[in-house]
């Protein structure tokens, strides 16, 4: 079994809020396989994004606490000084956003800096090198007439074609863990089901280690190799997406896959939910976080935080239960 | 009383250089709900407007309970707007930011003279019945959750009692694990108040589990029309069939390995001669580049514009 | 807006503004009852007296007491500043309401009227109302409001038209409002904030403004005291006291530093909790 590429172990980010202190991630520990991609779930308020956040350092000014080992080639990235950190990104990292418009210049054209950003790891290299391997890479991602393409501005793209940018970008950096956080989520199903297509054939072509944030079981179903769920701020199960997603192991897990509407939903069928609401991360009750909407729960739910316990070879889940 | 309850015939409506809706007739009866489907561009929004009066029509005509609403007069204007309501995409935007909960409830009520006293127990019993509690009145749109605004939105959408509802993605931005709750919802408004629904969207998933019908568009056109049920399980329109497959579902085996569409949507400024959709169609030939496809009735019913429909 | 004033309080420039401004509200609104003199009254045998128990400020060159006259020219001066505010802040946000909504033909004669307005300068135009009307306070108000209305005007459009498309006019309009409803109850509450920052910092520079024209003669006339009038009356016999001026000065310094600090306060209370709301 080879060495994970990054290792987080009980990362807790929180943060200064009006109300409080919002613990946003607790505790939180997992693996990145080299060369696996694992998928990221969460809904609004799970702390996916903080996650994403956090390793490449991006996080905002109102930060309380930063806790925990973020370990890539044995070095704690969270005890880096920033400028290091900023060098890895680029380098090692790199990122693909949900709206591909925030990352993009508007001011500068797509070939500018597509050959700007390569300049982190080349910078010996002549300009010709570089566009010549910018225009490779738009061709590799589906971009028609590339070399004119490299001469356009952001706005002159669509949405679609912007993410296929980004991915050319994420890309041309060889960085070794590329994150995408809710790549497709802006985007209609026919052009995210392309750019699906295009992100898994990379992906077996490339075999890089992709961070895939989703609140999609759908999505990273269709990407991804491992899959962890984030509730809350907490990581309530994880494994190999294929186990976790045929027989899950965490009520809350059991409960998401629930409320997928089946295929042969008929029209007035009552549609699944999970009742209640996700708690107050500023305001955390005792024990389970999950607790509040489980239908699996005892009085020994509320007592403590359950342990993240193995159930079998790189599958975990929090829960006592089970 | 009219067997449609609102009949679009031929409207088109254009912007510019850009047509967003192009020749369309469609006719929705009583009780029953139609999914308007369609992605970016297809003029699905636009389409939803025209039956709110939101846009007017540069050609065609959409008439409700047989009477044309371009020959309505102000004041029947305004009363065609207690039977046909909207509920927005983004619940929070669609509320005035300076004013409270309450007074946005109260709102419809001022604008239609109906005395307030006498109407307000009807709006508590129907905010009650959004599962709702009282104390969200004295609030502002920005201090609610999104979910608790979109139920603001239904509330405030049936204080008039309308007989038709347009909801334009009803369930955009919604946690997975909330949906089902507003979908429920929605249904059993639609059974108490025996409300007609237009569901835009290009969730297929959750219009499936409500819609009747299926109407699908594309460059401003209906390339498909007719029973949900079977649509779904056998399209027609080879952009219906890409539309379905593009549906993310769980799928932990990989059974489906969803081909994607290749191409181009063309620029709508600037459409091409023939079938809209050959940019992209897997079973183009020279003939769809040509003419442009009519619409044609199937055995089953069923409306499509295709040259060669994946079903007869 | 009450979170507005608590904010202001709060900021150390913002509470002296407030007390400057409290203090001479007061002192104009309430001086000429609590000082026991009239501000016409002439009393030539003891002019040009310094600042004594009888004459707080003294008294002006044809012996007026100038505490009094100081606290009419207050007077002058506020109702000067919140009447052309006032008129040119309606009337500026009417018209870019109107420009917003209106078609383009339309709005390109308003914004034409707009950049014509901007384009006299406050005096000329003054001395050219006064050369064919003759002084006069409501002259003076006239004058200033118009050429204030592109300053309101060019903002209540631009807010107007960041709205135009917003999704809650939509709904309104489909809730059955009508055109005036929807700009009365539902576009104005949304713009005022900006422009009422704008009013409140216009106040100073409307107060300056009077103050000038009226130094020069062309604003409001003698024998009412304006603050303008009074530096004027004492500039010219500064050799005989030295009082009028540095008191005259001295008002007008204090009134203006208060609702320039007060109206700069209130633009950063105002302008975070604007963005601050989603």
């Amino acid at each position: 079994m080879t060495e994970a590429l990054l290792k987080i172990r009980d990362l807790s980010v929180h943060f200064r809020t009006g109300n409080g202190t919002a613990q946003v991630l607790r505790n939180v520990s997992l693996d990145l396989g080299r060369g696996r991609a694992v998928g990221v779930v969460g809904e609004s308020g799970s702390g996916k994004s903080t996650l994403a956040a956090a390793l490449l350092r991006l996080l905002p000014a109102n930060l309380a606490l930063l806790d925990g080992t973020i370990e890539l080639d044995g070095r704690n990235l969270l005890d880096l000084p920033i400028a290091e950190t900023v060098a890895l990104r680029g380098t090692r990292f790199a990122m693909i956003f949900q709206d591909p418009m925030t990352a993009l210049n508007p001011v500068f054209t797509i070939g500018n800096q597509l050959v700007e950003l390569q300049r982190a790891k080349r910078p010996k290299a002549s300009k010709t090198e570089l566009l010549a391997r910018a225009t490779a890479m738009l061709g590799r991602v589906g971009i028609a007439d590339p070399a004119r393409r490299l001469t356009q501005y952001p706005h002159e793209f669509s949405g679609g074609m912007r993410q296929r940018v980004m991915i050319a970008a994420a890309l041309l950096t060889d960085a070794d863990l590329l994150i995408a956080d809710e790549p497709t989520t802006a985007l209609d199903p026919t052009i995210e089901a392309q750019i699906v297509a295009l992100m898994r054939d990379l992906h077996d072509e490339i075999g890089g280690t992709l961070m895939l944030i989703s609140h999609s079981l759908g999505l990273i179903s269709e990407l991804c190799d491992d899959v962890v769920v984030l509730y809350a701020g907490k990581l309530v199960e994880s494994g190999p997406m294929a186990d976790v997603f045929r027989t899950p192991l965490h009520p809350y897990t059991r409960a998401l896959i629930a409320c997928e509407i089946a295929a042969d939903v008929e029209r007035g069928d009552r549609l699944a939910s999970i009742p209640g609401e996700v708690p107050d991360v500023t305001r955390l009750p005792p024990g389970c976080i999950f607790a509040n909407r489980c239908p699996d729960v005892i009085p020994a739910c509320l007592d403590a935080v359950p342990e993240l316990r193995e159930f079998g070879p790189d599958r975990r889940a929090a829960c006592i239960r089970i | 009383m009219h067997p449609d309850l609102i009949e679009v015939q031929d409207a088109a409506v254009a912007f510019g250089r850009v047509t967003a809706v192009d020749a369309v007739s469609l006719a929705i009866r009583p009780g029953e709900t139609v999914g308007l489907i369609g992605e970016s561009g297809s003029g699905k929004s636009t389409l939803a407007r025209l039956l709110v009066d939101l846009v007017r029509p540069n050609a065609g005509t959409v008439r409700f309970d047989g009477q044309d609403l371009a020959t309505l007069d102000r004041a029947a204007r305004r009363a065609y707007r207690r039977d046909a309501q909207m509920i927005f995409q983004d619940p929070v935007a669609s509320l005035s930011p300076r004013m409270t909960i309450g007074r946005a409830l109260a709102e419809p009520l001022a604008i239609h003279g109906i005395d307030r006293a006498q109407a307000w127990p009807g709006v508590l019993e129907l905010l009650h019945r959004v599962g709702l509690p009282e104390t969200i009145l004295g609030k502002y749109p920005h201090q609610v959750s999104g979910g608790q605004a979109r139920r603001v939105g239904i509330a405030r959408a049936l204080v008039l009692r309308p007989k038709l509802v347009v909801a334009d993605e009803p369930t955009a931005g919604l946690d997975v694990s909330v949906q089902g709750d507003l979908v429920n919802l929605m249904t059993e408004l639609q059974r108490d108040f025996g409300l007609t629904y237009l569901l835009v969207s290009h969730n297929l998933n959750v219009v499936r589990a409500m819609a009747d019908r299926f109407a699908v568009m594309y460059l401003g056109r209906l390339i498909e029309v007719g029973p949900a049920r079977r649509i779904f399980v056998a399209p027609a329109h080879p952009y219906t069939r890409a539309l379905i497959a593009a549906t993310p579902r769980l799928d932990p085996d990989r059974l489906q390995a969803p081909v994607p569409l290749a191409g181009e949507m063309p620029n709508p400024a600037d459409l091409p001669p023939g079938c809209r959709f050959q940019t992209r169609c897997p079973l183009v030939d020279d003939h769809c580049r040509k003419v442009e496809p009519p619409e044609t009735a199937l055995t089953d019913g069923r409306m499509v514009r295709c040259h060669k429909p994946l079903v007869d | 807006m009450r979170a507005a004033f608590r904010a202001v309080w709060r900021s150390p420039t913002g509470r002296i503004g407030l007390v400057l401004v409290v203090l001479v509200l007061l002192f104009s609104l309430f001086g000429p009852f609590v000082i026991p003199y009239e501000p016409n009254k002439l009393d030539v045998l003891h002019r040009f007296a310094g600042p004594t128990p009888i004459h707080w400020m003294g008294t002006d060159n044809l012996g007026r007491d100038l505490a009094v006259r100081m606290a009419v020219g207050g007077q002058i001066a506020l109702g000067v500043a919140l009447s052309t505010i006032g008129l040119s802040l309606v009337g500026g946000t009417l018209l870019g309401i109107a420009a917003a909504y209106a078609p383009t033909q339309i709005e390109r004669v308003i914004l034409i009227v707009f950049d014509v307005l901007s384009a006299f300068p406050p005096l000329i135009f003054a001395l050219a109302i006064v050369a064919l009307l003759g002084p006069g306070l409501d002259k003076v108000v006239f004058i200033l409001a118009i050429t204030m209305v592109p300053h309101f005007g060019r903002i209540a459009r631009a807010q107007t038209l960041s709205l135009k498309h917003a999704p809650f006019l939509d709904a309104t309009r489909v809730l059955g409002a009508s055109a005036s409803r929807l700009v009365l109850v539902h576009v104005v509450p949304n713009i005022m904030g900006p422009l009422v920052v704008l009013a409140s910092m216009d106040i100073p520079v409307v107060i300056t403004l009077e103050a000038g024209l009226s130094f020069l003669g062309i604003g409001v006339p003698p024998p009412r005291a304006s603050w303008g009038g009074l530096l004027h009356d004492g500039y010219t016999n500064l050799t005989q006291s030295p009082w009028p001026v540095t008191f005259a000065g001295l008002m007008l310094i204090l009134a203006t530093l208060g609702f320039t600090l007060f109206g700069e306060a209130l633009r950063d209370a105002i302008d975070p909790k604007l963005r601050a709301a989603p």
